[in-house]
């Protein structure tokens, strides 16, 4: 029940997935970090939660910038290629 | 404007296909991400003046397609709904759920280089619905600068960490249900 208090008075757990990701992005305010600090020192749902998201936050960073191997048909890009040509001549 | 002219036909030859794939990783449609490419070029044209050489013509291209992009989430996404995390929570802010709990097994580096578990975290972003997986890969091309992310989208910042948390959210869902807790 205290917990339950805690959570709804402090911060719902709905917020403090927002901020968990401001977090991760150095955007949280000293009042916002002692918040959140505090929720996820009784919520073992927030805990865990974060250590997912930090991990998912790591994964994505390795690999968006990456882009995946698309291959393109030659052809599909010579025709992309000759369309660009034509609207810049019309312009 | 024979030079200029000379020039795009150089850089259409050799630029439209890195531009293809940023386009259609942005947008994940093939129709769109072609016109946005398109569209990329005529306002290179037009505005070449203003390329001073200063930085390599590709590194230009890509920051006109970022805008381009950002042109065409505003005018798709514009009155789309607020986000509701309803799924994922109850009336009071508490977790719907307690499976979070279960701890995800193996480490990080051994995930990367995971070529199963990478395509399927690809998979899982792409099943994000537009209006927010391209907010979220932008976010990872701009190396987390959210202020630039919102510049360039044209959302308050309030929004951009809503759909990140939402986003989150269900990615959690969905690398769960395949990959996590279909491991021994």
């Amino acid at each position: 029940m205290l917990k339950r208090m805690i959570h709804f008075l402090l911060l719902p757990c709905s917020q403090t997935t927002l901020f968990i990701e401001m977090q991760q992005s150095g955007q949280l305010s000293s009042i916002q970090k002692l918040r959140l600090k505090l929720h996820l020192a009784i919520c073992k749902l927030c805990k865990a939660y974060q250590k997912k998201s930090i991990r998912m936050d790591k994964v994505l960073r390795h690999h968006v910038p990456q882009e995946h191997a698309i291959v393109f048909n030659p052809i599909d890009l010579e025709r992309l290629k000759n369309k660009i040509r034509e609207k810049i001549k019309n312009n | 404007m024979v030079d200029h002219v000379h020039i795009f036909d150089q850089w259409v030859e050799e630029y439209s296909g890195a531009l293809l794939k940023r386009a259609l990783y942005l947008l994940s449609d093939r129709q769109d991400a072609e016109d946005l490419v398109q569209d990329v070029f005529i306002a290179a044209f037009a505005s070449y003046p203003n390329f001073k050489g200063n930085s390599a013509p590709l590194t230009w291209l890509m920051h006109i397609l970022k805008n381009k992009a950002a042109d065409f989430y505003r005018k798709k996404y514009r009155n789309s709904n607020p986000i509701s995390l309803d799924y994922f929570f109850d009336e009071t802010g508490s977790w719907r759920d307690t499976a979070m709990i279960r701890d995800w097994s193996s480490e990080d580096l051994n995930l990367m280089d995971d070529a199963e578990f990478m395509a399927i975290m690809e998979h899982c972003l792409e099943d994000l619905p537009p209006k927010w997986k391209i907010p979220v890969k932008l976010y990872y091309l701009e190396e987390k600068k959210a202020t630039v992310v919102c510049q360039e989208m044209g959302i308050s910042s309030t929004n951009l960490w809503k759909i990140l948390q939402r986003s989150r959210l269900q990615l959690r869902v969905c690398l769960e249900n395949n990959w996590f807790n279909t491991q021994n």
